[in-house]
């Protein structure tokens, strides 16, 4: 596919609960080979905004397209072989594996087929391997930690093999390390194509990660632009409202609380 | 506990292990009764005592065990998949209260069993189903303890109309009608027609849900985990309502309710087989057909010490009730 029909664009994305505006104006574009995040404080509305350009939420104003296509022009299974979503890990019913739970990403992909191929499960293993979860591909999902659990929904998302991926807070159950894998995960994924967008609430990571970063305040777009550029003290502590220190690295650090002595 | 991976030759291997089971199982209903016949005498001779008692009471009792054992446990397998619940069950939820209910109503009216017990048994299961599942839902979903309690107010509402039905019918309209809600296998020979209604919409029922094996498997992944690939789980859970409401309705309203069937055993082949659904559906059916006709053998060997023949409800219950509670306890604690 062209650069041109990978791209997802979001434009004038307006999203209320009830009388509280959670999205308002928000406009952004996911290139494929970059890749993008969302940052800012909770209630920002970085979640909604993402289930929204997944096509898990309609916005109430505005549009998602995705290669020149309205969001809601798509079918079911033509919209997930576009985009991955993986945010939130819901408990599972029964005991699904780990390996049985990523291979399910392999659904729009079957077609009239019954049965996942060779291919299909070696896509999976890949995944599993790639999010650091190939240790329990074999284990029921609901025996792993939620860190463990975090990894095996991340690499089902990887497995549905689509030019657009979409993952909110990958790294809030996982360890130092494992963020920083995950880190490299996702510039690799980048490096290969695909476009990518991930909600973070860890800004040195997102100042290592991010080619570009949008920063959402209370619904409205407070700041977007390279990563270098927008992650600077001054906007950060006026959308945070707490004292920032940004060490330029690289890699770059930022910190809040109070600046060392 | 861990399975293997499902490949088609594990699904065509175990499916066909069953298979063989359930035939064996099924030669074995065929031959031992009240009045012992041999079956080779049966086969060969159209004169015989054993040929009308094969013919006329085994092969529709044995078709019956074998349909209602299908239904029963495949539609128990996917509205637990439906409602992502490994406690929903037909008979459970008030869906077979409902079909019994709407299978008495349109009979006794008069209409021909044939007729009547179907089309009664959908439109009650049905309205029973959509009833239960609009009642137990809450902004953030279904509620898997809420909907059980649901279901028991829908039973209980059911049996109580059941008997203001039987109070106000005549004594032959409740022989024709309400005793066959009973739960009994045994098939009404003036009405030769019944039998094959029950097992066409089965096959086409089951048939049909079959095809979803597939999208109840995302389910598990949550509704939005479904829709992130390709499943609509709205809609398929409306639609498989409907398609699930027409073996349910159709069995209900001519075997009566036959407890707990949907609910052990799907747990017991999803515990031996793990829970992808293009394998449990047609296992459970073939393991479903299996627990009813040894339920029904056993009705048929306690017949001679009891001097009478036990509902085969009864048996299902007496078995599933225990095994019920004892995965309520076993569930409350994992949830803990």
């Amino acid at each position: 596919m062209t650069p041109e029909a990978t791209t997802l664009a979001a434009q004038g994305l307006a999203h209320h609960y009830g009388q509280r505006a959670a999205l308002a104006d928000v406009s952004l574009t996911l290139e494929p080979g970059t890749v993008t995040a969302i940052v800012g404080p909770n209630g920002a509305g970085k979640s909604t905004l993402l289930r929204v350009l997944a096509g898990l939420q309609t916005a109430s104003a505005g549009a998602v397209r995705v290669g020149g296509q309205p969001l809601e022009s798509l079918s079911p299974s033509e919209r997930a072989r576009r985009i991955a979503f993986a945010g939130g890990e819901p408990a599972l019913p029964f005991a699904w594996t780990a390996t049985e739970l990523v291979l399910m990403a392999r659904a729009p992909h079957l077609g009239r087929r019954l049965f996942e191929t060779a291919a299909d499960l070696a896509l999976a293993r890949a995944a599993l391997a790639d999010a650091g979860a190939e240790a329990f591909a074999d284990r029921p999902v609901y025996e792993l930690s939620a860190g463990e659990r975090q990894r095996v929904f991340i690499a089902r998302a990887l497995c549905q093999d689509t030019p657009v991926l979409l993952l909110d807070e990958p790294t809030s159950h996982q360890d130092p390390a494992q963020a920083v894998a995950l880190g490299a995960l996702i510039r690799r994924l980048a490096a290969a194509g695909r476009a990518v967008a991930c909600v973070l609430h860890d800004l040195t990571l997102a100042a290592r990660v991010a080619d570009r970063v949008l920063i959402l305040a209370a619904g409205r777009v407070a700041g977007a632009g390279p990563s270098v550029g927008i992650l600077n003290a001054d906007l950060l502590k006026s959308v945070y409202g707490a004292h920032v220190t940004v060490y330029p690295g690289p890699p770059p650090v930022i910190a809040f609380g109070p600046a060392a002595p | 506990m861990s399975h293997p991976l499902l490949t088609a030759r594990r699904l065509w291997t175990v499916l066909g292990v069953l298979a063989l089971a359930t035939l064996a199982v099924a030669v074995a209903a065929l031959g031992f009764g009240a009045v012992p016949i041999d079956l080779g005498r049966a086969l060969t001779d159209a004169s015989s005592t054993d040929h009308a008692i094969l013919w006329g009471h085994r092969v529709p009792r044995v078709l019956a065990g074998l349909t209602t054992g299908a239904v029963l446990a495949a539609s128990g397998a996917a509205l637990q998949g439906l409602l992502r619940n490994a406690l929903a069950d037909p008979f459970i939820l008030g869906v077979s209260g409902g079909a019994a209910l709407g299978g008495a109503l349109v009979g006794l009216t008069g209409l021909a069993a044939f007729v009547a017990a179907p089309v009664g048994g959908f439109v009650g299961a049905a309205l029973a189903l959509f009833a239960v599942t609009a009642l137990a839902a809450r902004r953030d979903g279904i509620s898997p303890l809420h909907i059980l309690l649901v279901g028991v107010v829908v039973n209980a509402f059911a049996g109580s109309m059941l008997m203001v039905l039987q109070a106000l019918a005549g004594p032959a309209a409740v022989q024709r009608v309400l005793l066959r809600l009973m739960g009994s296998l045994a098939v009404d020979p003036t009405e030769p027609l019944a039998l094959p209604v029950v097992v066409a919409a089965s096959a086409l029922g089951l048939a049909l849900v079959m095809r979803h094996a597939r999208a109840l498997d995302l389910l598990a992944l949550g509704d939005d985990g479904a829709r992130t690939v390709g499943v609509d789980p709205e809609a398929l859970r409306r639609r498989l309502f409907w398609v699930l409401s027409l073996p349910i309705g159709a069995v209900v309203a001519a075997t009566g309710l036959i407890g707990f069937v949907g609910l052990i055993v799907p747990h017991g082949v999803r515990l031996a087989l793990g829970p992808d659904h293009r394998l449990l559906l047609p296992a459970s059916a073939l393991a479903g057909s299996v627990f009813v006709l040894l339920a029904d053998l056993a009705v048929r060997w306690l017949t001679g010490p009891l001097g009478t023949e036990l509902p085969v409800g009864v048996v299902t219950t007496a078995i599933g009730g225990p095994l019920f509670l004892w995965l309520l306890r076993r569930d409350a604690r994992s949830s803990a």
